[in-house]
């Protein structure tokens, strides 16, 4: 076992089970506890030599022994591969020897002699030397950096121009062949180059160079191939001359601005370069990336540490400066407590020396402290904000404050109300961004009124404000129901007294004067008393809309048809709108909509009575001749019923008023009579029973108000003493005897009214008119029959 | 038409295996930039784009953005996709050398456009029917235009951005695998049957065209040469690229009749444990082969490693063999494979080989194939049947006296099999030694290769190419519809019932034993018929 090595071989290999051969490309000799990852990142790199085509020589024509090493982050691989091997059926074949240097420790690679002076020794060639794996490594010379230089022939210059091109090749991405470097084809030549490269570049970059010593197609993947025709190839390096076909002067200049190549090969002899490279990475890893890898960090993790004196910053130039910040802010790296010291040190640099951020800058630093940052650099963003609102435009420090999270936002605030200019920001900021963005509701508004508190100088804001809540508001009154407007004022009365305290009275008075002048009888809402009442104010619009709306209340509450109706009259009295009228109606319609279809004659007659006692009676009337549909209101039946101590019937009380209004009523349009009669006596139809029914003389009286025959009446209504006998009928009735009814009678029957042949009936039994053939003939059956029938009895 | 594509790379995997229509495939752009020469249209302060997009505030910054994402647009790039694909065999295999050395940019990093893509759009003329695509005198997607002029007609596959050949997709496509176990000796009789491929093609009639560059890169790696050094094995874990022939054949009149045929490489070791990951890369070329080669060392045959002088038996072909039904079967272990495999036992002239094989053997094995001329001279469509029975006889003989297993193994694996056995060096091959005393092994030469092509051309017949003149061993034609796909019955199947006297009236039975499954007739077949 050999201290921090493993070791892995690799060939197609024969292998003996018993009596069975099998053979295949497969690792053989490893040592034990070899990690899986480097175990399957070995063998594919061995793998990969597999492919055998031909005679595979080196460049001098002798069989190819294959000098390579290749990092993948974690471990260096060193391998050996010697070709010109034949298989058990004489097949060309190979034999890789891989050392495998683990490379997650920095210490493993700080020296470069620790994988590149294994001596070939080490390596086996075939399987049958391999079945015992080295013990100890045999070195070769250790290099130091002079001594490298001087086999090479470098001198700091060619060996920057050597070192960058390597790096140019590992970090372009559109690069993809590898970097031919030209050597004599002596390895210990190429050892004390891959020496001075190595030594030059970052622990990083040196855990993933792959080399090659010489090219052929399993080697096209790797960044640098040694060659001694290097000049041939499309990517070349002659680090004698410095002669190069890989960079041009953009990547060279690229390279340059990072430092760290440039550092270290000025450094390249002095005994802190080592140092220099393990705070590199530190660093890097402080900034954001644990593997030390990302470029733009090791940049910044550079300027870092060539600058550690602050006041250099202040020699750096605008440009300088400027691709310093920008560098650091659109690096990925957030949570790192030392790149925001960074940036806080750039931006407050920026301040001193009054430079301006271009937008995606700012864009970034806004992001940036959107997220989790220390308060040192919140400060200094704070510091850079100031300043720019002091420089910048209003419309153009509106943008940045645009940009600002509402943490960062809150915080400044306060700041920038200290000043003039920051108030006309503030208030231009408010009253553009905040009210565009937030002017479209209540609670948007007020958010605004809240976070513009901090600074109290705001016309333009204060009065868009007042602008956007009234435009709410008016866009209430125009859509909405009472409800939603009542809530609305609410939120109008509210937010004008945040913005405004005590003097948003006014502004809230007058939005309920719009409220009522809004209000008229078609877009009332009848049954929203209460919130209508919330918006009362003492004008003439305001008391006429709630009486109105009070009208309906009694019906809403408990149906009371009878208080309706008085209300409506006294309503009706004084305002006198025939509109009132037709939406009333509208509204109880359809509110309710199981009425009987005489209520609307019953509310026109009442409307149009105009003297009081008439409205009693009427209403009364109305009462009588409803109570029979609500039977199930017993209490109120009763009452009627037993009201004056008296046992009337229902039926007598309607017969009874109607005649006492009649008789009582001072108006004598006999419109109204006539309807009041057609009303009742259709109630008394409904109402009459077998056993109390309407008798023919009322009848009569009612027809006397309907028409001028009043046995018209019976075209009209169909009652019970139609049906009765011609005896019970007469016998009951007085008028039917009188000359002035008999008269009319026959005349009914003369012109054939639909009830002409009762009405003739009863006149035949008066003895006032003779019976028709058919009378006759069923008088005499009838006679005929009454005396059989007295002949049976007997 | 619609012509529907498979790819043969992925097998439109990602789309369940269902093929695509010609104008789903994606081309790759004739057009490259190359250099840093984008980066010029930045000025000179910015490194990169990044840092131009985060600093620059010029009133032209998005033009000069714009132009430097259409330059960018046609660099070569790595491809995700592709690579994606290629990352199971580690690394691809493509090379095309005259991009190489024209253009110097490897095919697979050209940039893929996608018609379909309406960012990708903007870069391409529109065509005068409407669309972009440029259709063959046949009417299949043939190439799109950029609008700097350049065609491109390079189609690759829309899963895995893998380049279809010329004319793929427009004819019927065949798939067959070689697959060699360890040792048997693949890439030396690849090498001679590609080299020779036309002329064998010729032999049965058929005119055999080449379609990409892979068989020329083949046979470049691994030319066979008298004193030359036998190329090395084939690592087990990369994908060879698929060797895409044109077959040809000539019609009635004018007419001509052509299939595209593919050949895959597979190392046999790839199928020595089926639980390995190899095996799942691989799988998919087994799955969807139309016939497979598989070639076997006759030193895994116990008889002829027993002779040889280290008496060493290589491993058993069965393991292998196994896996490949297992694959092929896909799970279904009730039937029978019917893909045609043709066993070939390799290096037949061999000493060790020739004591075991019998003279008679040996010397019908040391014939060339013998073609079938018509009248005119000219070879016809015909496997050489008669010529191959008694050879294959013999084989079926040699196997079932000694390698019982492999037989037992393949009658009842598969339906359809023949035994051949060839040689693709026909000399001896010798240890020399360099200067520097490494060693390797050449052919003596000269190198004669004989019957290499004969289960190739058994396989053009099995799937439909050519005919043959007369029955093979073990195949019974039906006397029906003259197929030869039928089967023994068993036991308790072999009697069928038919009806006979004068109004069918009377049941009777009569023997068979055999089955055809293209018309379902049945009779009793005897060993004279």
């Amino acid at each position: 076992m050999i201290k921090n090595m493993l070791q892995c071989c690799y060939t197609n290999a024969s292998r003996e089970e018993g009596s069975i051969l099998t053979s295949g490309w497969q690792a053989v000799c490893v040592s034990p506890d070899f990690p899986r990852d480097a175990f399957s990142e070995c063998t594919r790199i061995q793998n990969a030599n597999s492919t055998i085509n031909g005679i595979m020589k080196d460049e001098s024509g002798n069989v190819l022994n294959l000098f390579e090493i290749s990092g993948d982050g974690s471990y260096i691989y060193i391998l050996r591969t010697q070709y010109g091997l034949t298989d058990r059926l004489g097949r060309a074949n190979m034999f890789s020897h891989a050392y495998v240097l683990p490379a997650k420790s920095n210490e493993n690679i700080s020296d470069p002699n620790s994988f590149l002076t294994i001596a070939n020794e080490n390596f086996k060639e075939n399987e049958e030397d391999a079945m015992r794996l080295q013990e100890n490594l045999i070195r070769l010379k250790a290099f130091d950096i002079r001594s490298a230089m001087e086999i090479c022939g470098l001198d700091k210059e060619k060996m920057l121009t050597l070192v960058k091109s390597v790096y140019a090749q590992m970090t372009d991405k559109k690069i993809v062949k590898p970097l031919f470097i030209r050597y004599n084809g002596d390895e210990n030549v190429l050892r004390a180059m891959l020496y001075c490269i190595y030594s030059a570049l970052p622990f990083s970059a040196r855990k993933r160079l792959s080399v090659a010593s010489v090219f052929n197609e399993n080697t096209a993947n790797m960044n640098i191939v040694f060659s001694v025709s290097a000049g041939e190839q499309e990517y070349f390096c002659n680090p004698a001359t410095g002669e190069n076909s890989i960079l041009t002067e953009r990547s060279e200049r690229r390279i340059t601005r990072l430092g760290f190549l440039d550092h270290a090969v000025k450094n390249i002899d002095t005994p802190q370069l080592s140092e220099y490279f393990f705070r590199l990475e530190e660093i890097t890893g402080s900034l954001g990336d644990p593997t030390g890898a990302n470029e733009l960090l090791m940049k910044i993790a550079h300027s870092i540490i060539t600058t550690s004196d602050k006041s250099e910053y202040d020699k750096k130039s605008d440009s300088e400066l400027d691709i310093l910040l920008s560098d650091a802010l659109r690096s990925d790296s957030l949570g790192s407590s030392l790149m925001d010291k960074y940036i806080a040190l750039l931006l407050d640099k920026v301040v001193a020396k009054k430079m301006v951020l271009s937008n995606e800058n700012d864009i970034s630093l806004s992001n940036r402290v959107k997220s989790n940052v220390s308060k040192e650099l919140l400060e200094s963003v704070d510091r850079y904000r100031l300043y720019m609102f002091n420089e910048m435009p209003i419309e153009k420090a509106v943008i940045v404050l645009e940009n600002m999270s509402d943490n960062e936002m809150d915080g400044f605030v306060k700041k920038l109300s200290e000043t003039d200019k920051g108030r006309q920001t503030l208030d231009h900021y408010y009253s553009v961004v905040e009210l565009n963005k937030n002017g479209g509701s209540w609670e948007g508004i007020q958010r605004v009124i809240v976070r513009s508190k901090g600074f109290k100088q705001k016309p333009e804001t204060q009065k868009r404000i007042i602008e956007c809540a009234t435009a709410l508001y008016e866009n209430s009154l125009k859509v909405d129901k009472v409800k939603q407007i009542v809530e609305s004022y609410n939120n109008y009365a509210k937010t004008l007294e945040m913005l405004l305290g005590d003097e948003s009275e006014k502004y809230a008075h007058q939005a309920k004067i719009d409220f009522w002048k809004n209000v008229g009888y078609y877009n009332i809402e009848l049954d929203q008393r209460d919130e209508y009442s919330k918006m009362y104010i003492d004008t003439f619009e305001s008391s006429k809309m709630m009486a109105y709306c009070e009208i309906s209340q009694e019906l809403l509450k408990k149906e009371n048809f009878e208080k309706f109706f008085r209300n409506f009259n006294i309503y009706f009295s004084k305002v006198k709108d025939e509109t009132s009228i037709k939406v009333l109606v509208n509204w109880v319609k359809t509110k309710f909509p199981n009425l009987r279809k005489d209520f609307e004659i019953w509310f026109e007659i009442i409307t149009y009575t105009k003297d009081k006692n008439d409205v009693e009676y009427l209403l009364e009337l109305y009462d009588l001749s409803v109570i029979k549909e609500e039977t199930e209101d017993n209490e109120r039946h009763d009452k009627l019923t037993f009201e004056s101590g008296e046992k009337k019937s229902q039926l007598n009380r309607v017969v009874d008023t109607f005649f006492d209004y009649v008789e009582c009523t001072r108006d004598k349009n006999k419109k109204i009579i006539k309807a009041v009669a057609s009303l009742i006596t259709a109630v008394c139809a409904r109402l009459e029973t077998e056993e109390d029914y309407v008798d023919l003389d009322t009848w009569l009286r009612f027809g006397n108000y309907i028409d001028e025959n009043c046995f018209y009446i019976f075209d009209v209504v169909k009652p019970i003493v139609l049906s009765l006998s011609e005896q019970e009928v007469i016998d009951n009735s007085t008028y039917i005897k009188e000359s002035e009814y008999i008269e009319l009678a026959n005349e009914y029957i003369k012109d054939r009214g639909s009830e002409y042949k009762t009405v003739k009936k009863w006149m035949v039994y008066t003895g006032e008119a003779k019976p028709g053939l058919f009378g006759r003939f069923t008088k005499l059956f009838e006679s005929g029959k009454d005396q059989s029938e007295s002949k049976k009895n007997k | 038409m619609e012509y529907n594509i498979i790819c043969p790379y992925c097998f439109n995997e990602k789309n369940g295996g269902k093929p695509i229509n010609d104008e789903q495939v994606l081309f790759r752009s004739e057009k490259i930039n190359n250099g840093d020469a984008g980066l010029d249209i930045l000025p000179e302060d910015y490194d990169d784009i990044e840092s131009f997009i985060q600093r620059y505030s010029g009133s032209d910054k998005e033009e000069r953005l714009q132009k430097y994402k259409d330059w960018d647009f046609f660099t070569p790039k790595k491809d995700e996709v592709y690579e994606e694909f290629w990352n199971k065999f580690g690394g691809t295999t493509e090379v095309n050398p005259l991009d190489k050395k024209a253009f110097n940019v490897e095919s697979y990093m050209r940039k893929v456009i996608d018609p379909q893509n309406s960012e990708h759009q903007k870069y391409l003329v529109k065509q005068p029917n409407g669309s972009y695509f440029i259709r063959d005198n046949e009417g299949m997607v043939a190439q799109i235009e950029l609008t700097s002029g350049e065609k491109c007609h390079r189609r690759v596959c829309p899963f895995c951005h893998n380049p279809f050949p010329d004319a793929y997709g427009k004819f019927p496509v065949k798939f067959a695998t070689v697959i060699g176990i360890t040792g048997a000796g693949k890439t030396v009789y690849l090498s001679q049957l590609l080299k020779r491929m036309r002329s064998y093609a010729v032999k049965v009639g058929l005119d055999a065209h080449v379609t990409n560059a892979g068989v020329r890169v083949f046979l470049d790696n691994n030319a066979i040469e008298a004193q030359k050094p036998l190329p090395g094995s084939t690592p087990p874990n990369r994908l060879q690229q698929p060797l895409f022939y044109e077959m040809v054949k000539e019609g009635d009149g004018d007419e001509r009749y052509t299939d595209t045929f593919v050949l895959y490489d597979v190392a046999g070791e790839v199928f020595r444990d089926e639980s390995g990951g190899l095996v799942r890369s691989f799988a998919p070329f087994v799955e969807h082969s139309d016939g497979v080669i598989v070639l076997i060392d006759p030193m895994q045959f116990e008889i002829i490693s027993g002779t040889s002088k280290n008496h060493k038996q290589l491993d058993d072909p069965t393991t292998a063999l196994n896996t490949i039904h297992h694959i092929i079967s896909n799970g279904n272990a009730k039937k029978k494979c019917d893909i045609p495999f043709a066993i070939c036992i390799s290096k037949s002239d061999t000493e060790e080989v020739q004591d075991v094989f019998g003279e008679e053997l040996c010397s019908l094995l040391v014939n060339d194939v013998e073609e079938i001329k018509g009248d005119d001279g000219f070879p016809l469509p015909i496997f050489n049947a008669k010529e191959y029975a008694p050879i294959c006889e013999k084989l079926n003989k040699f196997i079932m006296d000694n390698e019982l297993v492999l037989a037992k193994m393949m009658k009842t694996n598969y339906s359809t099999y023949k035994y051949f056995a060839f040689t693709a060096l026909g000399c001896d091959v010798k240890e020399i030694e360099d200067e520097q005393n490494k060693k390797s092994t050449c052919p003596v030469g000269p190198v004669i290769p004989k019957r290499v092509e004969e289960p190739l051309l058994w396989l053009f017949y099995r799937l439909g190419y050519i005919g043959k003149n007369a029955a093979l061993p073990g195949e019974v034609p039906c006397p029906n519809c003259g197929s030869i796909k039928t089967y023994e019955l068993p036991e308790d199947e072999r009697e069928e019932y038919v009806r006979k006297g004068l109004f069918g009236l009377r049941r009777m039975a009569i023997p068979v034993n055999r089955y055809c499954e293209d018309c379902q007739y049945k009779w009793e077949y005897t060993q004279d018929q």
